[in-house]
């Protein structure tokens, strides 16, 4: 399933289905439903969509060279990244035949996103930024 | 409580199936080389602007003509083939010359189109900035954010 903007629709292929941009309630069903999510995305400044589906315990598959999606990769012990069409198919065929590594990984990234990014820790992180700014201007 | 992922030990399990299958002609010679242009094409696609898309185009037709008629040598193995292959050379040239002219003007009206097109689109200021494009584009989904908000989606 190819959700979001599709910027080169692929030649009509079984299995395959291009949803395009999907409202909100559909997101969340495709992102509880998914095996895992893959984020091939090269040009990510941070990637909610990558926490939406950790936050649902989806597992996620990013791509190897996009910076913000590998640092939440490796930064919460969840990640699984590709570098290209082998390693690709290696890790989506792990995924599917080890439901425990899915398993796994999905928890870490759901602990990830439970300890970084709900509002209480987001507002304490504001709170620290704040307290540094003032103690500078001391 | 899930077992925790061992990043380093997965990375090189992949690494190594990835080693065995490439060691054993699992992938066609160039399908990976393909696959990665074909990738870093439609990545960079998003930051081309209109212009640049335009501009290759118009590369390209250009670096395709003048078209000429092919200068075969009228050579051969067989017995008197040459001399064949001379007589028909000299037979059909006035007709591959016609074609090749016919095709010529019509290189011309297409260069001279896409040109024209060229010429249009640097007009426009926003189709030469790829931040502007990308703005824009960025403010075409917010758009559509809102408009599925205001539709009801949740």
């Amino acid at each position: 399933m190819l959700a979001g903007p599709v910027v080169h629709p692929p030649p009509p292929t079984p299995g395959v289905v291009v949803a395009g941009v999907v409202d909100e309630a559909v997101k969340w069903g495709l992102l509880r439903g998914a095996s895992a999510l893959v984020s091939p995305s090269a040009y990510e400044s941070f990637s909610f969509v990558v926490l939406e589906a950790w936050s649902v315990a989806t597992p996620v598959l990013v791509h190897a060279g996009c910076a913000a999606t590998r640092e939440h990769a490796e930064a919460s012990g969840a990640g699984l990244w590709y570098d290209g069409y082998a390693s690709f198919e290696v890790i989506v065929e792990r995924l599917l035949a080890d439901r425990a590594l899915g398993a796994a990984s999905a928890a870490r990234g759901r602990d990830y996103v439970e300890a970084r990014y709900r509002w209480p820790s987001v507002l304490t992180r504001y709170g620290s930024l704040v307290d540094e700014v003032l103690a500078g201007r001391r | 409580m899930d077992e925790p992922v061992d990043l380093e030990a997965l990375a090189a399990e992949v690494a190594g199936t990835v080693a065995e299958r490439r060691a054993a002609g699992l992938y066609p010679p160039g399908l990976e080389a393909q696959l990665d242009a074909h990738f870093v094409r439609v990545a960079n696609r998003a930051l081309e602007t209109p212009l640049d898309v335009v501009d290759r185009a118009v590369e390209a037709v250009v670096a395709r003509g003048p078209l000429t008629v092919p200068d075969v040598a009228p050579t051969s193995s067989y017995p008197g083939g040459a001399a064949v292959h001379r007589v028909v050379g000299r037979t059909v040239v006035r007709h591959e010359q016609a074609l090749v002219e016919e095709l010529n003007r019509t290189l011309s009206a297409v260069t001279e189109a896409l040109v024209a097109i060229q010429g249009a689109i640097e007009r426009l200021p926003w189709a030469q900035s790829p931040e502007l494009v990308s703005t824009l584009e960025s403010i075409d989904e917010r758009i559509a954010g809102i408009e599925r908000r205001v539709n009801g989606a949740s």
